[in-house]
């Protein structure tokens, strides 16, 4: 069984009292530790269907299993699925509490599940990426960008999550930082044997990181790419 | 160069206070551009954008601009007044930012966006300035320029509120246009095609361009001579077109750093940031 199985699944949202369709009957599977890549313009739905996926989404119609476990719409997510399955977003300082040191926004998803010995946990989950103990008493502001990236993967990976949904993690980032997060994401993915869905505009991006890809656009899935598609730059071809 | 000089830069610094003392964000750099397309690449941080707003007059208090010469077409900018710099800004020198959204005025129409430039900086009477804004609105490929001309930021997509910047900066028909990373904003698919324009309107007005971008391969397809900026100095200058052979270890990073299919299963080359650093 694949570690995401989707069938025919439809997103619409109301915009002033008209149904606006997002997603149209996408059908995807995706395999247990594989990078698989979702491309396509600005508003194809990619970053909706990476919501639905996380969870955060939940008004959708069609049946998705996730980690082989068959998810309802209209339901949050519980227990194994809420812990294995994490997303990093595109804008770290967005998605970090401004107000908030690094090590009490780490600290939090380990309170609200109950783990032991938080503090150690916290510690190794930033030794994960870089930092030492120290960055725990900072502020977001105080780091720069790639920083505040390896944070947010940080507080992705402590809950050892299987599948990990990742939503432009570099385009706000430069060239030379989104190299070395790039790096990150890949020697994390060995490490502790996740898989990875990966939306991007950036054809490059997914074609360095990628297994397998979908291109989107109006809601629909396009054109799907194996390895030696993207190898052969199909991913760039339009 | 065979370029009469445009701009001349000698020992620029900006320099701003700080609890531990100044600190200075650009270290005396130099270099001399004429009529061309010049691009400035580097990180975030590495001074690029600082250098522009220098170039501009438009580094905020408390920071100080100091140079040992600063001249435009042979004119002094580096003693300017505030009051000089209203006349220069805008009519000499054009700046186009990275994102339409913040750069526009979200409640003036784009028509007198437009015509703002001529207003501040020309006689034209108010049946002319339409008539030069309608034809600017043209040039940078707006499909329907009256309709752009009575729209508002918010009812323009990213492309189309990038040209209409563009519009804003070139009406005055300055000498110098600094774009800083005008398409970082934008959809990949439309980066070239905002380039692509910026880049004929220059050459049709002969004008000089800085191109701001940490994007080495935008610079090396679209610029003449590039300068790398790392920590405030220029640590590289080189023809444009010869980045990908750079030997400096900065540059060479920047350049191999790019992923694409063919580095699929192999680590990005990346920054050895405390060598760079024992290097400067």
């Amino acid at each position: 069984m694949s570690l995401v199985d989707i069938s025919d699944l439809n997103v619409t949202f109301r915009d002033q009292d008209v149904g606006r369709h997002i997603l149209r009957g996408i059908t995807v599977a995706i395999e247990e530790g594989e990078t698989f890549g979702l491309l396509g313009p600005s508003g194809c739905g990619k970053s909706t269907l990476l919501r639905v996926i996380a969870g955060l989404n939940r008004d959708w119609h069609g049946s998705m299993s996730l980690l082989g476990e068959a998810v309802a719409p209209r339901r949050r997510f519980t227990g194994k699925l809420r812990r294995q399955v994490q997303m990093v977003f595109q804008d770290p300082y967005a998605s970090l509490h401004p107000r908030h040191r690094i090590g009490r926004a780490l600290r939090e998803p380990l309170v609200v599940n109950g783990l032991d010995n938080p503090d150690k946990r916290v510690t190794e989950a930033l030794a994960e990426v870089g930092f030492g103990p120290d960055v725990a008493s900072r502020y977001p502001h105080q780091l720069s960008g790639g920083q505040r990236q390896r944070i947010a993967i940080a507080r992705a990976l402590l809950l050892r999550p299987k599948l990990l949904l990742l939503d432009e993690p570099t385009s706000a980032l430069d060239m030379s930082v989104q190299a070395e997060i790039l790096n990150l994401l890949v020697t994390l993915k060995a490490r502790f044997g996740m898989s990875f869905v990966l939306v991007s505009h950036d054809p490059d991006v997914i074609g360095h990181m990628c297994d397998r890809a979908a291109r989107m656009a109006e809601g629909r899935i396009a054109a799907t790419f194996d390895r030696p598609a993207l190898a052969a730059g199909a991913a760039a071809a339009r | 160069m065979a370029d009469p000089t445009l701009l001349n830069v000698e020992r620029l610094s900006v320099r701003f206070p700080s609890d531990r003392g100044p600190v200075e964000v650009v270290h005396g750099i130099s270099f001399a551009m004429g009529a061309e397309k010049l691009g400035l690449v580097g990180e975030s941080g590495s001074g690029k954008s600082m250098t522009a707003r220098a170039l501009i007059g438009l580094v905020a208090k408390p920071g100080r601009v100091t140079a040992d010469r600063l001249t435009l077409d042979g004119v002094d900018l580096a003693g300017l007044s505030p009051r000089q710099w209203k006349h220069w800004r805008g009519s000499k020198i054009g700046l186009v930012l990275q994102d339409p959204k913040f750069a526009l005025d979200p409640v003036m129409s784009i028509g007198r966006q437009v015509e703002e430039p001529l207003k501040l900086h020309t006689a034209a009477k108010k049946a002319e300035r339409r008539e030069r804004a309608l034809a600017m609105l043209e040039a940078v490929g707006l499909p329907d320029p009256l309709r752009a001309y009575h729209s508002y930021p918010h009812q323009l997509s990213g492309g189309m509120g990038q040209r209409v910047m563009l519009a804003t900066t070139l009406i005055a028909e300055p000498r110098l246009l600094i774009a800083d990373e005008p398409t970082s904003a934008l959809d990949r698919d439309l980066r070239d095609q905002v380039l692509d324009l910026m880049l004929k309107l220059v050459d049709e007005r002969q004008m000089g361009l800085i191109l701001i971008s940490h994007d080495l391969d935008q610079v090396a397809r679209f610029c003449d001579r590039a300068l790398v900026m790392y920590r405030g100095d220029i640590v590289d200058r080189l023809p444009a077109s010869e980045l990908a052979n750079s030997q400096h270890p900065y540059t060479k990073t920047l350049w191999a750093c790019r992923p694409s299919p063919a580095t699929y299963g192999t680590p990005l080359p990346t920054l050895d940031r405390v060598r760079l650093e024992a290097g400067a």
